[in-house]
Parts: structure tokens; sequence; C-alpha cells
């Protein structure tokens, strides 16, 4: 549960985690460890909002499954496996990315601090952009 | 003539708790049809190793269903204790969810 930094008596024992130290230094204290709770409503939004990007991308391993799998007419299975493989890795890397803006955004609300910037979506249109146009170049060059 | 009973205390006002739920089913979902999508033929003559990422998906779709009721009743039960719904465990849990898809994933094309 929370712990109050001012209540403790004399120097922290070697190894104790500091709920009032800096998110990105170090090994992380537990979540239950840092700051205060918050309003549950809170953390349940940012639970569901972390939960819409995991769809985000379980749609795109569907697309690269679909397209290894089911799109012959696409193109030569090389290129589709390639393309597969990078959207999957992108799903991946989407996933993770949420997760730690998810852990990032529970343990500023804990410390009472801004929420961290969302860069995930930025990463994500990008990179769907560039997708689409290496997938455009393939059926153009398919079908010439 | 009757009294109406006392009414019970709001526990989750907004049914945050319950909306969170659904969330989790609704990604299970997701991943029924992602695991669906593997196993679906197409015409084609599908091999075990081809079978395999599909049924570990749709396994893995009805492990985070679970999940998802499990950590609706902590939720409703917390809350109600007045006590906190954060853990590190969760953290974990949720962890697994970023990474076991995209493996499945990657197996199934690669197979």
């Amino acid at each position: 549960m929370a712990t109050d930094p001012d209540e403790a008596d004399g120097p922290a024992p070697a190894g104790a985690s500091d709920p009032t130290r800096p998110l990105r230094t170090g090994r992380r204290p537990p979540l239950e460890d840092v700051g205060s709770d918050p309003d549950y409503r809170f953390t349940l939004a940012n639970e569901r909002t972390f939960l819409a990007w995991i769809r985000t991308s379980l749609a795109l391993i569907a697309g690269g499954v679909a397209l290894v799998q089911f799109g012959d007419a696409l193109g030569p299975r090389p290129i589709r496996l390639a393309l597969g493989i990078l959207l999957i890795a992108l799903a991946g890397t989407l996933a993770a990315l949420s997760h730690h803006r998810w852990a990032a955004g529970e343990r500023a609300m804990r410390l009472g601090e801004s929420l961290p910037r969302n860069r995930v979506s930025v990463i994500l249109g990008y990179a769907l952009a560039a997708v689409a146009v290496v997938v455009l170049v393939v059926l153009i060059l398919g079908r010439g | 003539m009757n009294r109406a009973p006392a009414p019970e205390p709001v526990i989750d006002p907004g049914l945050q708790a319950e909306r969170t739920r659904l969330a989790w089913s609704r990604t299970a979902l997701s991943l029924t049809v992602i695991g669906a999508l593997m196993l679906h033929p197409f015409g084609r003559q599908l091999s075990l190793h081809q079978v395999v990422p599909g049924w570990a998906m749709l396994i893995f779709a009805g492990a985070v269903w679970w999940y998802g009721g499990r950590r609706y009743r902590l939720v409703v039960a917390q809350v109600r204790a007045g006590r906190s719904i954060a853990s590190d465990r969760h953290v974990r849990a949720f962890a697994w969810l970023c990474l076991v898809p995209a493996l499945i994933g990657l197996w199934a094309v690669l197979t």
C-alpha cells in the first residue's frame, strides 16, 4: 500500500524503494508501493485505454497473418512474408509501448503528476503509413 | 401499506468495473477471431504445425476472458472494501497480454 516518506524514521535501508524517486531511473518499485491510490475509476479508465491499444495491435497481427496466409494474389510469398513479419513486429512494439504507457500513467496518477505524453499514436501513424506505401508498391509492381 | 426496501448503496457509480470487464471481453473476442483466422482452411489442407498456433491463440483468448472476469470480481470486492485495486501482479499479467499474441502470430506466419 502507499507509504509516506515523511513518516520514515532515520535513513532508508539500502535497496528500499523510494516513492519520490524519478520514474525513469534504475529498478522501479512495485506499483502498490508508489505514492497513494488514485480514484479507482481513473485506474480503470487507464486500463481500458491500454486494452484498446492491445486490440489495435491485434488488428495488425490479424493483418499480418491474413497477408501471409491468404494474400496469394498480392505478390510473391517472400515479399508477403516480409510484410507480415513487419506488421506483427509493429504490433508487438505497439503493445509493448502501450504497456509502458499504461504503467507510466498509473505511476504518474499515484504520484499526483501529469500524465506522460502519448507518442504511441504518432509512431503507429508513421509506421502504418510506411507499410501502406510498401503494400501499394507491391500491388503496382505485381500488376505491372 | 408496505414500505419499499431501503436502496442498496451504489458500489460502482458509472459502472466503471463493468465497462472494463467488457473491454477485456472485446479483447478476448479479438484474439478468438485471429485464432479462427489461423484455423480456417480457406481451401487449403492444414497440417498439424499450421493448426497448433491457431489453437494456442484460442486457448490464450479463453485465458484472457477468464482473467477479465476474475479481475472484475476482484475490483468490485476491493472497491466495496475500500481497498486498492493496484497490484504489481497485474503489471506482469498485462505484459503477457502484450507478448503472447505477437509471438503466436510470428509462429503462425513462419510455419
